[in-house]
């Protein structure tokens, strides 16, 4: 329920922003424009909007108002309001294409794809960013969206070179070295990441605002090989270059636990629970984390309590559930942890 | 949305369990310090006639990875070990398929391993995997059992060493993909029955390349069917019956390498665990105690020790069990494949396991190896069990996949017992690099200390022999059943020892590791400056017996009827 509310609350956030009362009487493009350029983006939308009312097959509004979407997308913690956004944009980039069908713009075919691959739409996600890639083989970005189309289409061979080649083309921006890793990650080829990212780190700078974004993603590759002492200086070094990112929290508290510090864990963990943008995903995990840590203290009727409300957002994740089926053991309570089990089982079947 | 995906990732993969046993070894880190122990093993090359063949030809067909193993047993009565080594064998359409070498039995001397030419043993060239030595026909000497990729064999033995195939005769018909055998008396009623782990469904008609970049490699195992395990029963004289489908095994396909017998629960039923690869561990609790019908229920994911850590399927390949925090019930032991630690299923209790690799030492330094054979044993002789694993890659040209970041042939190591947890470290660093299969245990010179037979991947085996004897009174103890409620081997019957205010607790089985069949001797070393133990048998059936056994010999101890042989260790070799 309470998922449900915050959800509902950021719809509410997102459509219907702020926005100055002179903006809203006399809309006009370059309002629209400057909002944009400023990055305030849910006032450009509330612009935007006003002005397709009065003129619906404004092309140049059409197309800021969907880039418009797209930016304040990301800037979204919620999967529904993000979703949402991406739709919006969609529209709006769907009219412009009818309204200009011969426009040849890869930045108009790159939103499609990106509106594509978000809402799920595999094939016109390839067709716009094999279009915005012949319009531009240059553009790393196109080349990008053409790699996420390959991947979502399940060609991972062809994914990772796309991807690749949209690194080389942008080599200083650590996003397409995270693009990369996730992709070589999908592919299970782990020791390949740390050669790849060793062989790019040097080309971001140092003081790029990105360069947690390495030590993020050396943490998660660390991880997957389970080197568990260099995935944690990797995520506490990330934490250093951005202290202010609250979506490491909950994995700070994660990886705390996996060294074995369980006063660590349990701090990193208050914090994510307490901290206003922590996602619902990265809550649970710390409640598991918490929830984990009184299973090992012989505290199962609140490891239940929180492992129970972590397996509401983490349905199959593994650790939640073989914690949780551990603890109901340990409480005499088998029904619980058989149930548990045989439907953890059938999820199995589909994991790699 | 990028970074909300990994988190998602990671919430989804990753996570933690366990905590370290509440007595050594605890709590610590393994570390690969050299210098801090010295390893009483002499390392011995070549010192066996024997040079594995997988069947290789080129086409990289699965199986072709994963073998062979071998037995370590007294199969003449001699008194000293004999080994057989199973051999691979190539498809009989590949290349050279028609002159496929044999499994060997060696005879055990007071100068090494020779050849037991006259024995039928020798001249088995099926394309072999696992071997079980055990008592099949209750006539008090040791048969054999081979699994094969094809039909398995059972040799019985006419007590001197020579073995008739009597496959057929006693009524098996395995034909599946076999691997790890292990011998347990499922029904309690005395006699020897079988489990057969089976690896996969795998013939040259579903054989599918698998490239890595542009090479070809050796498949991983899911791109082939799993097939259940078999269980054969013992009618008491020695012919079987396969009752897989009554046990409830023929619902369940496992991708199974390594098998191991346990009481899991204690009941007084003996369970089975299974390492699958690739796929969830089984643990197969016997209900026979409790309905008195051979029936598994598989109970591994509901008791903890299904999953790695971090709560993935792993690739499950040698198993073994030790009580490690000497609480009275064994911890279970897995080796897995690299970037997976090999896992430590602490046993809590009640059937309850909680993995606790990376806490005791035994997680980190097992990530950059492929670990296939692994046996516990106290090398040092200090009452603290250490463990030691044999790696080796599976695909053969790996180095190139990885360019060279991945080696095919990797250290053994030595996991070292102490109390503040283990330490690790390669028992021969300076020796070159072999692709490593089984680990077999056994006391091949009766000096009172375990040496090692390793085998290895296309490759000569390998002797560690122990150079420990001498420096800690040791008890040696052989166990006879009655044949009438317990196994003429005694699988199952649990061995308590008690010396110097410490005690340890060991339930006795022949097979473990990776597809091995050890020496049936328990050996216990005891506190520096004590002569005797206190050793209470639990046989298969509850009864007990106490005695106190010195230190110095190996006590042959038969059912009923106490102690009736004593034979003093041979003299440690300087």
């Amino acid at each position: 329920m309470g998922q449900i509310h915050m959800r509902l609350l950021l719809l509410f956030l997102f459509l219907s922003a702020s926005v100055p009362a002179v903006a809203l009487q006399q809309p006009d493009l370059p309002t629209l424009q400057r909002a944009f350029s400023q990055g305030k983006y849910p006032q450009a939308l509330q612009v935007g909007r006003l002005l397709l009312q009065k003129s619906p097959n404004d092309t140049q509004v059409l197309l800021l108002t969907g880039a418009t979407c797209i930016e304040l997308a990301r800037l979204l913690t919620d999967d529904v309001a993000r979703l949402e956004a991406h739709k919006e944009a969609l529209g709006y980039f769907k009219r412009y294409e009818i309204l200009k069908p011969d426009h040849g713009d890869t930045r108009v075919h790159q939103s499609l794809a990106r509106c594509y691959l978000v809402t799920k739409t595999k094939t016109e996600a390839m067709r716009h960013a094999r279009t915005a890639v012949q319009l531009d083989p240059n553009s790393a970005m196109a080349q990008r969206l053409l790699g996420e189309a390959y991947a979502m289409m399940g060609n991972p061979d062809k994914a990772l070179s796309a991807l690749k080649k949209a690194q080389r083309l942008d080599p200083g921006n650590a996003e397409y070295i995270e693009a990369v890793q996730i992709q070589l990650h999908a592919m299970r080829r782990f020791g390949e990441t740390l050669v790849f990212i060793e062989e790019h780190r040097s080309k971001i700078l140092p003081d790029n605002q990105n360069q947690y974004l390495l030590h993020w993603v050396l943490h998660v590759t660390h991880l997957a090989l389970n080197n568990i002492e260099e995935s944690h200086k990797a995520i506490l070094k990330a934490r250093e270059k951005n202290p202010g990112r609250s979506l490491l929290l909950s994995p700070l508290a994660d990886s705390h636990y996996r060294i074995g510090d369980h006063e660590g864990a349990e701090k990193w963990a208050d914090a994510a629970l307490a901290h206003p943008r922590t996602t619902p995903i990265a809550k649970a995990a710390a409640s598991r984390t918490k929830g984990q840590i009184r299973m090992h203290q012989g505290n199962y009727e609140e490891a239940k309590r929180l492992l129970e409300s972590a397996i509401v957002v983490l349905n199959d994740d593994g650790p939640t559930t073989l914690a949780l089926i551990a603890t109901y053991r340990r409480l005499g309570e088998k029904e619980l942890a058989k149930s548990l089990a045989d439907k953890y089982r059938e999820s199995l079947k589909e994991k790699p | 949305m990028r970074s909300h995906l990994l988190l998602f990732l990671l919430v989804g993969v990753f996570g933690c369990t366990g905590n370290p046993p509440a007595l050594p070894p605890q709590a610590a880190k393994g570390s690969t310090d050299p210098e801090k122990h010295a390893f009483p093993f002499v390392l011995e090359e070549n010192a066996i006639p024997f040079t594995h063949d997988s069947g290789a030809r080129g086409k990289r067909y699965i199986g072709e990875a994963v073998g062979s193993g071998g037995a370590l047993v007294d199969v003449d009565g001699d008194g000293i070990l004999d080994l057989y080594l199973v051999q691979g064998a190539p498809d009989a359409d590949e290349p050279d398929g028609k002159q496929p070498k044999s499994n060997i039995l060696f005879r055990g001397t007071k100068t090494g391993f020779v050849p037991f030419a006259e024995s039928y043993a020798s001249g088995d060239t099926n394309d072999g995997m696992g071997c079980a030595a055990g008592d099949f026909d209750g006539d008090g000497d040791w048969d054999l059992y081979i699994t094969n990729d094809g039909p398995d064999r059972l040799l019985i033995n006419d007590g001197r060493g020579n073995f008739t195939d009597e496959t057929e005769a006693r009524g098996i018909d395995q034909t599946r993909f076999g691997s790890a055998v292990s011998t347990v008396d499922i029904d309690l009623d005395g006699d020897l029955d079988i489990f057969l782990g089976h690896y996969l469904e795998f013939s040259k008609d579903n054989f599918k390349p698998c490239m890595r970049d542009d090479l070809e490699v050796y498949c991983a195992p899911k791109v082939y069917p799993g097939v259940p395990c078999a269980l054969l029963i013992n009618d008491g004289s020695g012919n079987f019956t396969d009752v897989s489908e009554e046990a409830g095994l023929n619902s369940l396909p496992s991708k199974a390498l390594g098998t191991l017998t346990t009481d899991i629960d204690q009941d007084g039923d003996t369970d089975i665990y299974v390492a699958n690869d690739g796929e969830a561990n089984f643990l197969l609790l016997n209900l026979f105690k409790e309905t008195g019908k051979v029936r598994f229920s598989e109970e591994a994911l509901l008791s903890g020790c299904a999953l790695g850590e971090g709560a993935k399927k792993e690739a499950g390949m040698g198993v073994d069990a030790v009580d490690l925090d000497r609480d009275g019930d064994e911890e279970i032991l897995v080796t897995n494949f690299e970037a997976q630690t090999n896992s430590c299923y602490r046993n809590d209790g009640d059937g309850l396991f909680l993995e606790t690799s990376f806490f005791n030492g035994m997680g980190s330094p097992s990530l950059p190896w492929v670990g296939f054979g692994i046996r516990n044993m106290d090398v040092n002789l200090d009452t603290i069990p250490d463990i030691f694993v044999t790696n080796g890659h599976v695909i053969d040209n790996i180095g190139e996949v990885s360019s060279g970041k991945i080696l095919f042939a990797q250290p053994d190591q030595i996991y070292i017992g102490s109390a503040e947890g283990f330490e690790v470290s390669n028992p021969h660093e300076d020796a070159p690099l072999k692709v490593g299969r089984a680990a077999i245990s056994g006391d091949i010179d009766n000096d009172g200390d375990l040496d090692l037979i390793v085998t290895c991947w296309q490759d000569s085996p390998r002797i560690l022999r122990s150079t420990a004897a001498g420096s800690a009174p040791v008890i040696g103890i052989e166990l006879v059943g009655d044949g009438i409620t317990s196994t003429t081997n005694a699988i199952g019957a649990r061995l308590k020892v008690k010396s110097g205010g410490q005690e340890w607790t060991r339930e006795h089985r022949v097979q473990s590791s990776y597809l091995s069949s050890h020496d049936p001797r328990q050996l216990f070393a005891l506190p520096k400056g004590e002569t005797s133990a206190e050793v209470t048998i639990q046989w298969p059936d509850g009864s007990q017996e106490t005695k106190t056994l010195d230190a110095g010999s190996y006590h042959l101890w038969e059912m009923g009827k106490g102690i009736t042989t004593k034979t003093a260790f041979m003299p440690a070799k300087p």
